[in-house]
């Protein structure tokens, strides 16, 4: 009869442990498996064969078989896991990416500063209950000037260089129109800005512009005093600029408020010790205002002793090259993708 | 206003040091714009004479000049000045002395050894005049000429606010400083001065115009003189240079006192002196060298001849004093600041005269003027025959300080702060105001020459002023009466959406070339009257052509991908003489070079058409217009023929998009496709209202189609078919492929949709979606000759 059925199957299962070290994927596995365990393997056959073994070797025999299967099946199982892993340690170094490498798609653009300055005005005096209003820039005699207190041959019309239009007409000089504007059709109390563009007949140089950016403030209601004008501002200059400043009133003169003031912040560069940015006297002025002249109020019909209101305007452009350190007011309007990104 | 103190001590008594003026000043009201000394020191350079000159025995254009330094003794100075000559006194560098960084040392000039350098003013840094700086006769040989200049004497430079007229002179700021310190102001008093002679002919016809004249005739005037160091020097601090006595002095009291003056040369003048107006035509050369034509309502001087000055503004050329007068008619005249001002500002005059009448000179100070004037001129000429003055004055014509109520409330009610009402007073007087009391109230009466003071308020302001404005508290607005919102809300969402979207904001004047708008087609301009330049003479039409100049300015600095937007007011011309500009806002972009910015994992691609328009959908939706359409029709001339749209609304445009025409790309320096959009910024001005939508619970269905058409029927024909034609169930349409070559008929193209159909109350049957799909299909054939793509 051979060799022994115990020997047979001691070298059919080291066949076994040697072929399942060989697969090297989960189809090699599977083959193996039919190959040895199937319904028609290697090892389904000997159990087959106990059959013709003498009465007293068949419990031992079967029992050995069973035994060698369930050893294999449980070689099979740490061989599935070993080969699983490794597949899907293949599979993630294939998927793989330089994730160093820059990411795709399209990049960011950017507001113009002027439009951020004009934003961040906005947002705060809407904080402070300032409603908005607007007026044309092409305007006319009485709303530029004769409403504002500036009759044809004032001698504050030399400090506005106006631009005159062939069909008649002027471009505004300042944003105080809208003033006028606002008063014609609403009653007080009311508390607005108006921010625009205005226009004055200077060289450009790199701190004047023929076109340039204001924002008006007005505020008429009962009560309303050179105290109330102190705090609004110094609370949207502390926000503009976002720090807190020495903040002085210094007397002036427009036509449309009395009394008028210049208003200077501690110099945002040397902090008040005096540097080239405020010519050594540690202040600079950032805009003007004073209480709305009565009769600026009374030519509209508003009860000039009833009511009482304050106005300001500053110009944006030098409120931002002040905040941000732009050198010349021409890069405002030359739009080079280079120092608009700078202040994106 | 320069105020430099050694001057202002002549009118002013204060125990302020100088260097504290400036705050005061501030405080004031006043700017103080600069500060500095009226000269340099100039260590080692004196006042020389010129004793004798000899010719150079090896140079012909250098002299050799013997020159008298006084108690410094003599020095011998080489000179190649032209105006060199005995008896001449000039600045005298010594060796050692540095000018503009050189050091003068002893030098031999060819042949002759030089002991210093005589200096024109140029050389010292001081005035522009070429040649030796001809010094005044007074002027003390040896005697260092910053001492004799009083160059050391430190000066402010203040801005005076149109309001204060009577602060343009060295004595109106010492009255103000004063005021404002509590110092003296030393009024100035009135001195005899012997007179005779003829008194001359004037008379005024324009009292209006002219409510005061003041002149006198001032004869045997003895020539050759000039002026004394301390004047020429004042008038060069002032920014005047020294001409001649006559001129100086008038030049010198128009800044000393505020009051201009004017000097006639008497032997020049023709019959008598009239003040009137104009006659239309009439014309006048004046000093500056022009000449102009004159309005009726020009006041003018005249004589029987005609013009011989525009009152208050300038004088004329034909009775100018010169080196050969000896005989002067000085005028001192109140003018009306309106005639005279309007008169000034159309001729583009500013002068210092017309600068101080348009602002108000008090009519009181002609006489004060007139005396100190004659005075001077006397002295300084050292004789001469002073006329009785001429003195045509109405008083009733005069500005007058009426007497105006202030009331302590309302003090209190615009400043937020009480005053009591000794302090009112008190500080009222100081500025030389009469104050009465009336009924609980004040009564204050301002002097003359405050032509600002006019009512209460500007009381109120004087005493805001003076208490300082520091003094005022800070006090919160009360609670807001308003809701507020921050602006345009909607538009500031369009411009997120663009920078989200790559683009960068520009901000380009609204002043543009006419002609570069009228290359582009724009039919009507509107033009500036007085434009700076030609390339800012018109308002803009359309934001377009400056987004072209700022996308070159780009392209020419290696910028090689540009994309910009401009949110902007254009405008619309006037239809005629005296009709309106209209003003519309507009959004427009401009987009060249790649469509992406350069990268590894996309391939590189230039932007197109329809890169744009999805910019522009984006913008669109964003409006809530989703029936906006696009037309090949009406888009404007200057975009490329097949790559042009007009954008509409429901019939009405409201924009348009497209590349640049070739032909102006090339005109302009583009080397690639330029694309744009210009849309109308009022579409987003509010946002639309939002409804909420509940996600539907049936499912839908889709259906794609590919329908084989002319390559020349448009897609968006054929999909507005299919939207016209699916009925309400139709929830999506995409159009997913375009397809023309291989397996097509030539001139044949496939257009592949897909439709999304959904019933929101049920499952939507096969046999309805056949229905619809066939019924869409009909309907391209019948409107396109569309068939099933097979």
């Amino acid at each position: 009869m051979g060799e022994p059925f115990a020997e047979r199957l001691e070298r059919l299962a080291r066949e076994a442990d040697g072929e399942l070290a060989a697969t090297s994927d989960l189809a090699a596995l599977e083959a193996w498996r039919v190959r040895f365990l199937g319904k028609s393997g290697r090892l389904t056959e000997e159990l087959k064969r106990i059959g013709t073994l003498g009465v007293e070797e068949r419990p031992h025999a079967g029992q050995l078989v069973n035994q060698i299967k369930g050893r294999l099946e449980a070689a099979q199982g740490r061989r599935r896991e070993a080969l699983a892993a490794r597949a899907e340690e293949a599979r993630l170094v294939a998927e793989a990416v330089d994730v160093t490498l820059p990411g795709r798609g399209r990049g960011l653009g950017g507001l113009h500063p002027l439009t951020q300055a004009l934003r961040r005005i906005e947002d705060v005096f809407a904080a402070l209950g300032f409603d908005w209003a607007e007026g044309p820039e092409v305007e006319d005699e009485f709303h530029n000037f004769e409403a504002l207190n500036i009759p044809a041959h004032h001698p504050a019309r030399a400090m506005h260089d106006t631009f005159y239009l062939a069909s008649g007409g002027l471009l505004r000089t300042h944003t105080s129109t809208v003033q006028i504007r606002f008063m014609e059709s609403h009653a007080p109390p009311f508390r607005i800005i108006a921010p625009g563009r205005v226009y004055r007949a200077d060289a450009l140089d790199p701190t004047h512009s023929p076109v340039f950016h204001q924002v008006e403030g007005l505020v008429v209601a009962e009560g309303i005093h050179m105290g109330h004008l102190k705090a609004t501002l110094k609370e949207f200059l502390e926000r503009f600029f976002e720090r807190s400043l020495a903040m002085r009133l210094r007397p002036s003169y427009f036509p449309f408020t009395e009394p008028s003031a210049e208003v200077d912040i501690g110099c945002l560069l040397c902090g008040g010790t005096g540097c080239r940015v405020c010519k050594g006297t540690g202040y600079i002025e950032v805009l003007g205002c004073g209480l709305v002249h009565p009769g600026v109020l009374e030519r509209i019909g508003i009860d000039a002793e009833r009511y009482t209101g304050f106005a300001f305007g500053m110009g944006v452009e030098r409120l931002l090259m002040l905040k941000d350190g732009v050198p010349d007011v021409r890069l405002f309007y030359e739009n080079d993708l280079r120092f608009l990104r700078s202040l994106r | 206003m320069r105020i430099a103190k050694q001057w202002l001590s002549d009118w002013l008594d204060t125990r302020l040091p100088f260097e504290d003026l400036a705050a005061v000043l501030t405080r004031g009201g006043f700017e103080v714009e600069g500060a500095g000394t009226t000269g340099p020191a100039l260590p080692g350079v004196v006042v020389g004479r010129i004793a004798a000159i000899t010719a150079h025995p090896h140079a012909e254009r250098l002299r050799v000049c013997e020159v008298d330094c006084g108690e410094r003794g003599m020095r011998t100075v080489v000179c190649g000045a032209a105006n060199a000559r005995v008896g001449l006194k000039a600045p005298l560098a010594l060796p050692g002395a540095v000018l503009g960084g050189r050091v003068i040392a002893e030098a031999d000039l060819r042949g002759v050894p030089s002991q210093g350098m005589l200096c024109s003013g140029a050389e010292l840094g001081l005035t522009a005049t070429e040649g030796l700086w001809e010094l005044p006769d007074d002027a003390p040989p040896g005697v260092a000429l910053a001492e004799y200049f009083r160059f050391t004497d430190p000066y402010l430079d203040v801005a005076v606010t149109p309001n204060r007229g009577d602060c343009l002179s060295v004595k109106g700021m010492a009255r103000e400083i004063a005021a404002l310190t509590g110092g003296r102001f030393r009024a100035p008093r009135p001195r005899g001065l012997k007179v005779g002679g003829i008194t001359p002919r004037v008379s005024v016809e324009d009292k209006s115009g002219c409510p005061r004249y003041c002149a006198r005739l001032i004869s045997d005037i003895a020539p050759g003189k000039s002026s004394p160091g301390w004047l020429v020097e004042r008038l060069r601090v002032c920014g005047a240079a020294a001409r001649h006595p006559v001129v100086d002095v008038t030049n010198y009291i128009l800044f000393d006192l505020g009051q201009p003056l004017h000097a006639f040369d008497a032997a020049l003048v023709r019959g008598a002196l009239v003040v009137r107006g104009a006659r239309r035509g009439e014309e006048i050369a004046l000093l500056d060298g022009s000449t102009r034509r004159l309005e009726a309502n020009d006041l003018i001087i005249a004589d029987d001849e005609g013009p011989l000055a525009i009152a208050g503004v300038m004088g004329g050329m034909r009775a100018a004093v010169g080196p050969a007068t000896r005989s002067v008619l000085l005028e001192a005249a109140y003018f009306r600041p309106d005639t005279l001002s309007r008169t000034a500002r159309r001729l583009g005059l500013a002068t210092e005269a017309a600068l101080r009448f348009e602002r108000g000179v008090d009519p009181e100070l002609c006489v004060l003027a007139l005396e100190r004037a004659t005075a001077l001129i006397m002295k300084i000429t050292g004789g001469g025959v002073a006329s009785p003055a001429v003195d045509h004055g109405v008083p009733e014509l005069w500005p007058r300080a009426e007497p105006i109520r202030l009331r302590l409330g309302r003090i209190h009610r615009l400043l937020g702060v009480g005053v009591p009402r000794a302090q009112v007073a008190r500080l009222l007087k100081g500025l030389g105001m009469t104050v009465t009391a009336s009924h609980g109230d004040l009564l204050v009466t301002a002097p003359r020459f405050r032509f600002d003071i006019r009512a209460e308020v500007d009381l109120v302001e004087e005493i805001a002023r003076l208490l300082g404005y520091d003094d005022i508290p800070a006090v919160w607005l009360p609670q807001a009466p308003v809701s507020a919102r921050p602006r345009a809300l909607g538009l500031r969402r369009a411009a997120d959406l663009l920078v989200d979207r790559d683009y960068h904001e520009a901000m380009t004047f609204s002043l543009v070339d006419p002609e570069e708008q009228a290359r582009l087609g724009v039919p009507a301009q509107t033009l500036l009257r007085n434009p700076l330049a030609a390339p800012w003479s018109a308002l803009r039409a359309s934001l377009i052509p400056g987004l072209l100049t700022a996308a070159l300015h780009n392209r020419r600095r290696q910028q090689g991908r540009v994309r910009l937007f401009e949110v902007g007011t254009c405008f619309r011309a006037a239809s005629g003489p005296g009709g309106v500009v209209a003003e519309e806002p507009r959004l427009s972009g401009v987009v060249l070079g790649p469509a992406l910015p350069e990268q590894w994992g996309a391939p590189a691609r230039a932007v197109d058409f329809f890169d744009v328009k999805g910019d522009v959908e984006a913008l669109c939706a964003l409006a809530g217009q989703p029936l906006l359409t696009v037309t090949p029709d009406g888009a404007p001339p200057f975009l490329q023929k097949g790559l042009a749209a007009a954008l509409s609304l429901r019939g009405e445009t409201i924009g348009f998009m497209g590349a640049l025409a070739p032909a102006h790309r090339e005109r302009l320096g583009f080397e690639e496709p330029v694309f744009m959009f210009e849309i109308q910024a009022s579409l987003f001005a509010e946002p639309p209202a939002a409804r909420a939508q509940e996600p539907p619970r049936f499912p839908s269905v889709r259906r794609d189609l590919a329908v084989v058409v002319d390559a020349a029927v448009p897609a968006g024909a054929v999909l507005e078919t299919v939207r016209l034609n699916a009925g309400p169930l139709l929830r999506g349409l995409v159009l997913f492929d375009v397809y023309q070559g291989e397996g097509l008929d030539l001139g044949k193209k496939s257009l592949a949709m897909g439709l999304t159909l959904q019933d929101f109350s049920r499952t939507l049957t096969d046999e309805v979606v056949d229905g619809l799909v066939a019924q869409v299909l009909a309907a391209l054939k019948a409107a396109h000759g569309a068939d099933l793509r097979q």
